[in-house]
């Protein structure tokens, strides 16, 4: 078998973004922080080559990150 | 006293996408253990597996060793998941064990996601393995709370992600619970308050 370096770090890990916790946020430092997480993991999940899954019009859709929309469901 | 984060939640749930979000950059690194398997994969390693799980057991000893904040993404969904829990409780009693779900009211979310994601090379996880995790996750963690210090619960839908709980186990003290708790935890929890 194979054995190198023993460094995952960065690899196959990640780091947490809160400075401070959801709970001691206020509404409005919540609300704020829910739409800028969700804008990181619409850029994660593109840089990836994943859709972004959602529900729009009453259907489940999957958005790519060239603007292509697929009906799922 | 150092924490050990579980990042749990059936597969396709979103862990490894929405994890980082939720924990404080103070909560350590935290391992992901699927985009280990497909790095070495990728590299074309012929026994991937094996070299993945030796790296990844590394890291925890490295980290226990250590005595810091780290975590690891483990669904919860198969009762041999709590053996790490065990161990950690066992053999490292100064770690306080935070266990954040991710969780659903709606398995088609699971199904969807895990499917879109092997069909853009991520790793493949059978249907039928993500609707026993889903159908076993709750009643496991109800079984084992008593191995954990702190529950968040993470509630995710079609439309939004957020946090709807965090408090202590097993005693049960409320830190936080959100004004509109979901179904899973409102049938599951019912000593949560909203």
């Amino acid at each position: 078998m194979l054995v190198e370096k023993n460094n995952i770090l960065g690899i196959a890990t990640y780091q947490g973004q809160l400075k401070k916790s959801i709970t001691q946020m206020t509404l409005k430092e919540q609300k704020e922080y829910y739409i800028s997480a969700e804008i990181r993991t619409r850029e994660y999940l593109f840089s990836i080559g994943q859709p972004v899954v959602h529900q729009k019009d009453g259907h489940i859709v999957a958005e790519y990150s060239d603007g292509k929309i697929m009906i799922i469901k | 006293m150092p924490t050990i984060y579980i990042i749990a939640g059936p597969p396709g749930i979103g862990k490894s996408t929405n994890a980082h979000n939720f924990l404080l950059q103070s909560s350590g690194e935290i391992l992901n253990h699927d985009k280990l398997n497909l790095y070495y994969k990728n590299k074309g390693i012929q026994n991937y597996e094996e070299l993945s799980n030796l790296k990844a057991n590394n890291f925890i000893q490295e980290q226990l060793l250590l005595n810091i904040n780290f975590g690891v993404e483990l669904n919860l969904g198969l009762e041999s998941h709590y053996d790490f829990i065990r161990y950690v409780r066992k053999n490292h009693t100064n770690y306080s064990i935070n266990v954040m779900l991710f969780f659903t009211d709606d398995i088609e979310l699971c199904l969807i996601r895990a499917k879109l994601r092997e069909q853009a090379g991520g790793h493949i996880v059978e249907e039928k393995v993500i609707r026993e995790m889903y159908r076993n996750t709750i009643s496991l963690l109800r079984t084992n709370v008593y191995l954990i210090n702190q529950l968040q619960f993470i509630h995710v839908d079609f439309f939004k992600i957020e946090l709807v709980y965090e408090g202590c186990y097993p005693k049960h003290k409320t830190e936080f619970s959100s004004k509109y708790l979901p179904k899973w935890v409102k049938d599951n929890f019912p000593e949560i308050d909203s």
